[in-house]
């Protein structure tokens, strides 16, 4: 647990348990949280790489789920149902729609990862999204039943998201480093097209009805200012 | 157990270290007491003031604040505490913020004969002088709580430089877990309130409607009444000082724990 101050750069990532390929769901997550470079070096080593994907989709779509009801709650009928619907769908669709990116950012890197060891760090640092909102959610289902304002909860479920987004998509940093390269600024710079995919979605699939196509800082933007209502009278009398 | 607890107290580096490479469900159980005795007996003398049937329910009332804020926020904070490095796992989180909390739960403990005594001193709440009573029962409860939240949390601070790696993994951790539980202790404290018991309101174990509104909004709303258009900036400003304060005072403890024996 203790070691010495100033730990450089250069030292080697502490040695951890070995995550076996047959490895269950839970000791899967254990390792995302404790020793990721176990499970960067997993990757690396897998002879089955569809396990883990389908464990790991597992806790993305147990988490997104679970997550996607809390935000649902807040306004109860059919988001109850269609909230969930819309995160799992829409993070998912964001990642399949970057994961061509993500491929050719992490080339730029120098690394010799191949695709599907992307797929993977892509799926566990999802997983690791999920985990993190999962851990938010009893916070948002609190403010979503004491609070009616829809720009306070709107600002904490961005912020929340922000939040999981970097730390699940730091996992991308770790398999880099585990893979030797020490250069991530291409993959940094594909965390913010994904951070920017996803709150576009979220206002391509925002819950109420409309037609007009938008722009993502335009619509929370809107959602978010004092004026807001003056906004939807102006949206309503178009 | 009484040198476990004067260890606790004293929060030498080697015996917070001991605490939680060892987090044995027997110590999380002490803490918790400490914490029920502690808090409950503060927050027996905080609403006895304004009625015995209060401060029963204030008794009650803050251990829980403490229990809610920590159960929302247990799986966040051990997540958290993973992925900054800390090296702490979920169980080693629990307890360290426990820890924290009970070494708040003694220091408020202590105190409670001496705001016990205030309590019975002070203008009885359907006198003249209680709003008076009620403004300083405010402050000097405000000022004890505020101090043992400090302690509390050099204590925490000590605990995070002595088990992990460096000191900027400890003041990252100590700044994720103390912004999850204040953000979310602010607001637990609001659907529980009332604590302190306005002379003009009846008594009530919760307000009617408590899940109704925010601490955060009735914060925000209250400032822009006070500041106008300069809510913001406002805002602004004090979190930017709050982080430049962070930074300086881990410093300061770590110098303050290399350097004892």
């Amino acid at each position: 647990m203790n070691k010495p101050e100033n730990q450089s750069s250069a030292t080697p990532p502490p040695l951890s348990p070995p995550l076996k390929d047959d490895a269950p769901l839970l000791s899967i997550f254990e390792h995302l949280l404790k020793h990721p470079f176990s499970l960067v070096d997993n990757i690396r080593n897998n002879e089955k790489p569809g396990g883990l994907i389908l464990k790991l989709s597992l806790v993305i779509v147990a988490s997104l789920l679970l997550f996607g009801i809390t935000l649902g709650s807040f306004s109860f009928h059919e988001q109850l149902w269609a909230a969930p619907v819309k995160t799992l769908f829409g993070v998912l669709f964001s990642a399949v729609i970057c994961l061509p990116s993500l491929y050719i950012f992490t080339a730029l890197t120098g690394t010799s990862l191949k695709l599907i060891e992307i797929v993977q760090g892509l799926a566990s640092a999802l997983a690791l999204t999920g985990a993190l909102l999962l851990g938010f959610a009893p916070v948002l289902w609190v403010f979503s039943q004491s609070s009616e304002s829809q720009p306070f909860f709107g600002f904490l479920v961005i912020a929340t998201w922000l939040i999981s987004v970097l730390f699940g998509t730091g996992f991308l940093m770790k398999m880099l480093k585990g893979s030797g390269t020490e250069n991530s600024g291409p993959v940094k710079i594909w965390v913010g097209i994904f951070l920017l995919v996803t709150l576009q979605m979220s206002t391509t699939l925002r819950p109420f009805f409309t037609t007009e196509k938008r722009f993502f800082l335009q619509h929370w933007g809107e959602e978010m200012s004092p004026n807001r209502e003056e906004y939807r009278e102006v949206e309503e009398g178009r | 157990m009484r040198d476990e607890l004067t260890g606790l107290l004293r929060g030498a580096p080697h015996e917070l270290r001991k605490w939680l490479e060892n987090p044995t469900a027997a110590r999380v159980r002490l803490t918790a007491l400490i914490i029920i005795v502690g808090f409950g007996s503060y927050g027996l003398t905080v609403g006895l003031w304004r009625a015995p049937e209060m401060g029963a329910y204030v008794a009650f009332k803050m251990p829980a604040l403490i229990f809610i804020t920590l159960a929302s926020n247990g799986l966040l904070n051990g997540i958290l505490g993973l992925l900054l490095g800390s090296g702490l796992g979920f169980k080693q989180s629990l307890l360290a913020q426990l820890m924290s909390f009970a070494v708040a739960a003694m220091i408020l403990g202590a105190l409670a004969p001496v705001t016990f005594f205030m309590a019975l001193n002070a203008s009885s709440a359907d006198s003249a002088g209680a709003t008076a009573a009620h403004a300083n029962f405010l402050v000097t409860h405000t000022a004890l709580i505020a101090f043992a939240g400090v302690m509390a949390n050099v204590h925490l601070a000590r605990m995070l430089i002595a088990t992990t790696p460096n000191t900027r993994i400890a003041g990252m951790t100590m700044a994720a877990w103390i912004g999850g539980n204040a953000f979310m202790g602010a607001q637990f404290s609001w659907i529980l309130r009332p604590f302190f018991g306005t002379p003009t309101i009846e008594v009530a174990f919760l307000r009617d409607h408590p899940m109704q509104g925010t601490f955060y909004e009735t914060v925000w709303s209250s400032l822009r009444s006070s500041t106008g258009d300069y809510a913001l900036f406002v805002l602004f400003i004090a979190g930017f000082i709050l982080l430049l304060l962070h930074s300086p005072l881990i410093t300061l403890l770590r110098k303050s724990t290399t350097s004892k024996p």
